[in-house]
């Protein structure tokens, strides 16, 4: 961002009312759990008494990243004022899915999926456009709460409800993945040769080979400590 | 030739004033920051804010 957004004409004048200040994800660890940092980039905005207003969670180019931090100094579309909102209309599907995404970014992810899990009862039919995404966040939020058994689940579900869809591969590819976090390498190596067999043009398998190869490696390392 | 030396002279003065001028107004208006000024830290970042009342924006990145 600091290379783009940050160069931005708007964002320099927007700064003159800010403090700016940068924290490098794998080294500064202390302030990412202080705040409870999800992802990269994430900027929060906070008042000057260090009270957090609401953060951006991912890349926004520059005007939209302006807009968005006008809008939260006035109040809007921060978490509060979503809240409120959706308090007051629980039967919105566009806001309960920003509200995931926000509890999400703050890694309050059981707040996290039971706005999902609202998403997709309000829309199971998928007519608004976001319960398929809702659905496989889901199942990625228990990859973020390390439960990977779950995660296999839900992405088994995912893929029963969207067999033949965009984001099927993605699901197949992180059900092994959760398979070797859980520690059932067999199975793993299974699933992902055949995602191999089954999408060979796919764009990911430079991922796939990598993780097979990691866990045949950490396969011959256990082995030859037994030994 | 006299009156054409003191015209010269005239306008030179006239430059001179102007020029001068023109740089005190230019010292007195605030110019806006042509990049940003990054805080060293955080407590740096809110003790500056706390000190001016401005807002800080965190941001925070990864490489790769």
């Amino acid at each position: 961002m600091e290379d783009s957004t940050f160069t931005s004409k708007d964002v320099i004048a927007l700064s003159k009312d800010m403090i700016f200040v940068k924290a490098e994800g794998k080294k500064d660890t202390a302030m990412g759990d202080r705040f409870a940092i999800a992802g990269f980039p994430t900027v929060v905005l906070m008042k000057s008494t260090g009270e957090e207003i609401d953060r951006i969670y991912g890349y926004l180019p520059d005007s939209e990243f302006v807009s968005t931090i006008q809008a939260y100094l006035q109040g809007k579309e921060t978490l509060e004022d979503m809240e409120n909102r959706f308090q007051a209309d629980s039967t919105d599907v566009e806001l309960a899915t920003k509200l995931a995404d926000k509890y999400e970014a703050r890694r309050r992810y059981d707040e996290a999926a039971l706005c999902y899990q609202k998403v997709v009862a309000l829309d199971p039919e998928n007519k608004k456009g976001k319960s398929k995404d809702a659905l496989f966040n889901l199942a990625w939020l228990e990859i973020r709460r390390k439960d990977y058994l779950k995660a296999v689940d839900a992405f088994q579900n995912f893929l029963e409800k969207y067999p033949k869809d965009e984001m099927t591969e993605d699901a197949e590819r992180y059900i092994p993945y959760s398979y070797a976090q859980a520690g059932d390498t067999a199975k793993a190596l299974e699933l992902y040769q055949k995602f191999l067999t089954d999408h060979p043009s796919s764009a990911d398998t430079g991922w796939v080979k990598e993780k097979i190869k990691q866990l045949k490696h950490e396969g011959s390392t256990d082995s030859s400590r037994t030994q | 030739m006299k009156r054409k030396v003191l015209h010269e002279f005239c306008v030179l003065r006239l430059v001179v004033v102007l020029s001068l001028g023109a740089i005190f107004l230019s010292s007195c208006v605030k110019k806006a920051p042509d990049q940003i000024e990054w805080a060293s830290s955080l407590e740096d970042a809110l003790k500056t804010a706390q000190d001016q009342d401005k807002y800080i924006i965190a941001e925070f990145w990864m490489d790769g």
